[in-house]
């Protein structure tokens, strides 16, 4: 449901307002009044204050990529809230959104850039362009410095990855200060202990996680897992969990369990299929969830090997393109790009796996942050 | 018809004499060997571009040209990027684009990029309306552009035009045609560029990494051994090299796109008691390299034909066609070779108040199942009194797509076992006409479009192509050409409009929101109109055209669409004439009101721009053209 805002206007001019007229008007005043009193309690600092915010990639080569706002409350959603608040298109392929500090950041993968938004309002706050920024993926913010996983240019007359790299960007003049070179294709990344973590993904090809140490801005290692590192979380003890998604058509994907201190390589886990690169764990950070295709895997932490039979099947997805486990409910999101051409939905299951509710989002919806 | 003699029919262009070749108010003589195109289609709209306008836009691609005169779509990906053309609903692959007769649509897209189709590389753009693949083969559903080098007597001896413009722009063009003895040599050689770093209208930025340069070289050359027995040659080389123009709002791009074209055709052509019989042989060699990967395709043509009429009154119609290609494109398995032959026939009756055509064509092509084509038309004379005429007309037809190159071929996705993309077109239509003054059309189509070819995500999310989609086209489309004279002032002036329901009917996709909606990128309401004036040597012309509101997601999503827009370009020139010189200079205005619009999403347009253009002409002298 789309809940843009109205164009009617109660306060219009009347040609001959009669006196129960203008009672009618002042009641509705009032109650316009303490309405939005209300609205103002709840969300002080703007109607995005909270809620969940679906990132959708938009049309490839179109630039459409949107944001979808959705209230757990009321059930309500609002598409394209960063047009809403700012007047164009976030931009060709949005990759992903980075809530830090007042602001939001949305890395345009397709347009080389970020764009800053107030976190609150979306009201765009301006954007982070730069040479170096080509073919961005993922941001995370540690103080004033952002860390942006890039992919880089393409060899000459091919599709291949030939220079990666995390960009450091200082964020209180939006600079990039360093670069620092990763393997091929590095992709999501996580903070850690002391550390930040880059899975190098580039389609399988490459097989390592990049350690980054923030306080200097220095690669410290690569450590090797397996084909195709993808999604990153922590569980409850603070540790690291990779899963790589192996080989095309290969079955040969793997959890990985690493430790932020020691960088040694804790636990490897074969799953015998080829998951999807999203990674997601429970509130309580003890179970693991991740997907191929439309079936939903929980694997506990603590076990050693992997589940024989899926939590369960996402029935109505057609075509999985994005995994998200609500923090605070433990509710199960599953983005559903369907033919890529048409707006996708999203489906929310319960913790233990019963289908809620499922909505319309944008076009091949990506990644959802919970704020 | 006697196909002895030489069938000359006069194309009233709009309104009185020549005095410059830019006038668009010229009747010009046209001399045809065999009966022309349009005969064979009774029941069809055959719109030929009036050839002042085309030679005054010579600068411009064809689509920019047609958009103001018919009513249809383009969607450009850009200020000279590419540009595919939606035709009664259809998509860009729709509609066969052919030069003398082969099919240049690109083998590996289906579609042809019009961006590189420049006006100037041509002599004749007919636009034949709806179901055609009877008479044109291939991709002729929405309908079929014809484009044609034909030798002209009052061609200038010399051509000169140099153009500048707005945002870099700068064309050149040199024509020279030349008769010695038996031989009609005509040359051109034409030169584009442009910096295209155009304000984005609604924006402060400019469009960045957008610049093209385009230059080709077309030669026609004919032999004559007597006036029943000739040779042609016709080629037409094309280059462009561009930078891909990003989506608004982006930086660091790099893409990069270079095309070259090589077309070639030889025909022999005989004129005797028997007929007139055809011999042609050709190739097309098309080339992309993008970002420095080469795709290629290369197809060597073979035709023959032969027309044929029996007592003035019935004409007939054998031909035959063959296309050996070649695909060498990195991403195929291996370099896939592939045939398709073509075999036609046709019969054509005029009687005195009706004329009648049916054609019927079969392809082959290798491991394709492909139906047969057939066409019926007719034209009926319902009234006709003096100068007024009216006249109803109808036609049924199929027609097919073959399969793409990419959609065969291409590496762990194409399928060799696709279906041919199949149709079944009807349209009826009235026409009236009175006299030149006033002429006045409208006709409703309907067309279901079986086995559309769509890439769709399978297992793993990979794309492969599939024939999953039905597609029904429901629609009307009208039109008014008028002109009078007032004192010294000649005014003509040309509307039209086209209401288009193309929906998508059923899916073998999942995914079924789709059904029962408007296809993307084919407006529902299309129009176009031009009024121009001619006072002595002055001229001067307003043209129009107008999109209605395009979905670009395919289950019609408010927030993806596209709004609505209307542009309007203004042109003005003066021509002189010194004995055998002529100059000629104008300027034009596009984007009068610098309306903001995007014929492709995320894909900036310019805003208001300018240019000039000065022409000169060297006429042949009289007589030196003058034995027939």
């Amino acid at each position: 449901m789309n809940i843009q805002k109205s164009e009617n206007n109660p306060l219009r001019p009347m040609p001959f307002p009669s006196l129960i007229f203008l009672t009618k008007i002042s009641l509705l005043l009032a109650f316009v009044f303490i309405a939005s009193a209300c609205d103002d309690e709840s969300n002080p600092k703007g109607k995005y204050e909270s809620g969940v915010f679906i990132v959708n990639e938009g049309g490839f080569g179109s630039a459409n990529g949107t944001i979808t706002h959705y209230d757990p409350v009321s059930g309500d959603t609002e598409q394209n809230i960063f047009r809403n608040a700012s007047g164009e298109f976030a931009g060709d392929v949005v990759q992903s959104f980075t809530f830090a500090g007042d602001n939001g950041y949305l890395v345009i993968n397709g347009d080389n850039k970020i764009e800053i938004v107030n976190g609150n309002t979306f009201e765009s706050q301006g954007t982070i362009e730069d040479i170096a920024i080509d073919k961005p993926r993922y941001m995370e913010v540690i103080g004033n410095k952002a860390y942006v996983t890039v992919w880089g240019p393409y060899e000459d007359g091919g599709f291949s990855l030939v220079d990666s790299y995390v960009l450091v960007i200082d964020l209180t003049n939006n600079s990039v200060i360093k670069k620092i070179q990763t393997d091929e294709g590095t992709d999501n990344l996580i903070q850690a202990g002391s550390y930040l973590f880059a899975s190098n993904n580039n389609f399988g090809a490459s097989n390592t996680v990049a350690v980054i140490d923030p306080s200097n801005n220095t690669l410290v290692d690569q450590i090797t897992v397996a084909s195709g590192p993808a999604g990153l979380t922590t569980d409850a003890d603070g540790k690291v969990w990779v899963i790589c998604t192996g080989d095309f058509g290969a079955s040969n994907g793997g959890l990985f369990r690493i430790n932020p201190s020691t960088l040694e390589v804790e636990e490897s886990i074969d799953l015998d299929i080829n998951p999807d690169a999203d990674l997601a764990i429970t509130p309580d950070k003890k179970n693991l969830i991740y997907t191929s295709g439309k079936s939903v895997y929980r694997f506990s932490v603590t076990s050693t090997d992997a589940p024989a039979e899926p939590f369960f099947e996402a029935g109505d997805v057609v075509s999985n393109y994005a995994l998200g486990v609500d923090p605070a409910s433990g509710d199960i999101w599953i983005g559903d790009a369907l033919n890529y051409a048409t707006e996708g939905k999203v489906y929310i299951y319960s913790s233990t796996g019963e289908f809620k509710t499922s909505f319309t989002a944008g076009i091949s919806p990506t990644q959802f942050v919970f704020k | 018809m006697n196909l002895r003699s030489v069938i000359i029919f006069a194309v009233l262009l709009s309104a009185f004499v020549a005095r410059a070749q830019r006038d668009s108010v010229v009747l010009k003589v046209v001399t045809v060997y065999g009966l022309p195109e349009e005969k064979y289609l009774s029941g069809s709209r055959m719109v030929l571009l009036d050839s002042g306008l085309q030679a005054q836009q010579e600068s411009r691609h064809l689509g920019e040209l047609l958009a103001f005169q018919l009513p249809l779509y383009f969607r450009n990906y850009g200020n000279g990027m590419l540009s595919g053309i939606s035709m009664r609903g259809t998509s860009p692959s729709h509609t066969a684009v052919l030069w003398n007769g082969i099919n240049i649509n690109s083998f590996s897209l289906g579609q042809a990029d019009f961006s590189i189709l420049p006006a100037v590389a041509f002599d004749r753009v007919q636009v034949h309306v709806g179901g055609g693949s009877a008479r044109f083969g291939s991709g002729a559903f929405g309908g079929s552009i014809l484009l044609s080098s034909a030798h002209r007597s009052s061609a200038p001896v010399v051509s000169v035009s140099q153009e500048a413009g707005s945002f870099g722009r700068c064309f050149t063009s040199l024509k020279t045609s030349i008769e010695a003895g038996r031989f009609y040599i005509t040359s051109s050689f034409y030169r584009l560029q442009s910096e295209n770093d155009f304000p984005i209208p609604g924006s402060d930025q400019r469009q960045s990494h957008a610049a093209f340069r385009q230059a080709g070289f077309v030669q026609n050359l004919q032999y004559e051994w007597s006036s029943s027995r000739k040779i042609k040659l016709d080629y037409w080389y094309h280059a462009a090299d561009r930078e891909i123009q990003p989506t608004v709002g982006n930086s660091g791009s790099t893409d990069e796109q270079q095309d070259y074209n090589h077309r070639l055709i030889i025909a022999y052509e005989q004129n005797a008691r028997f007929g007139l019989l055809k011999f042609s042989g050709g190739m097309v060699d098309d080339k992309i390299v993008f970002n420095g990967m080469q795709s290629e395709i290369l197809r060597w043509i073979a035709s023959a034909s032969h027309q044929y009429s029996f007592k003035k009154q019935w004409n007939f119609s054998l031909a035959t066609e063959w296309n050996h290609v070649i695909g060498r494109i990195p991403e195929y398995d291996g370099e896939p070779v592939e045939d398709r032959v073509d075999v036609s026939a046709s019969v054509q009756k005029s009687f005195k108040k009706i004329s009648g055509s049916v054609s019927i064509r079969k392809p082959f092509i290798t491991a394709v199942q492909t139906p047969a084509l057939p066409y019926a038309g007719i034209d009926v004379v319902i009234f006709e009194k003096e100068r007024t005429l009216l006249k109803v007309r109808m036609n049924g037809s199929k027609n097919f797509r073959a399969p793409t190159m990419n959609d065969r071929y291409w590496q762990d996705a194409g399928r060799k076992d696709l279906n041919p993309e199949t149709s079944y077109a009807a349209e009826s239509g009235l026409e009236f006409l009175r006299g030149d003054k006033l002429k006045l059309h409208a006709s409703g189509f309907y067309q279901d479009i079986n086995e559309w070819i769509q890439w769709v995500p399978g297992q793993n999310g990979v794309f492969r192509p599939r024939n999953v989609k039905e597609v029904n086209i429901k629609g009307f489309e009208t039109g008014i050409g008028a002109k009078f004279n007032a004192a010294r002032f000649i005014f003509h002036g040309n509307a039209a409009y086209q209401f288009t329901r193309s929906v998508t009917r059923k899916t073998l996709d999942p995914v079924q929101d789709v059904v029962g909606k408007q296809l993307i990128y084919t407006p529902v309401h299309t129009g176009s109109a031009s009024f121009g004036s001619t006072f002595e040597t002055w001229t001067s012309g307003i043209y129009a055209q107008y999109s209605g509101k395009r979905f670009t997601e395919a289950a019609n999503s408010s927030v993806y669409a596209l709004d609505p827009f209307v542009l309007f370009d203004f042109s003005v020139g003066k021509a002189w004439t010194f004995d055998r010189h002529v100059l000629d200079a104008s300027a034009t205005i596009k984007n009068i009101f610098d309306t903001s619009y995007m014929m492709f999403s995320g894909r900036a347009m310019p805003g208001r721009n300018y240019s000039l253009k000065i022409l000169y002409n060297l006429n042949p002298r009289k007589n030196e053209h003058s034995k027939k």
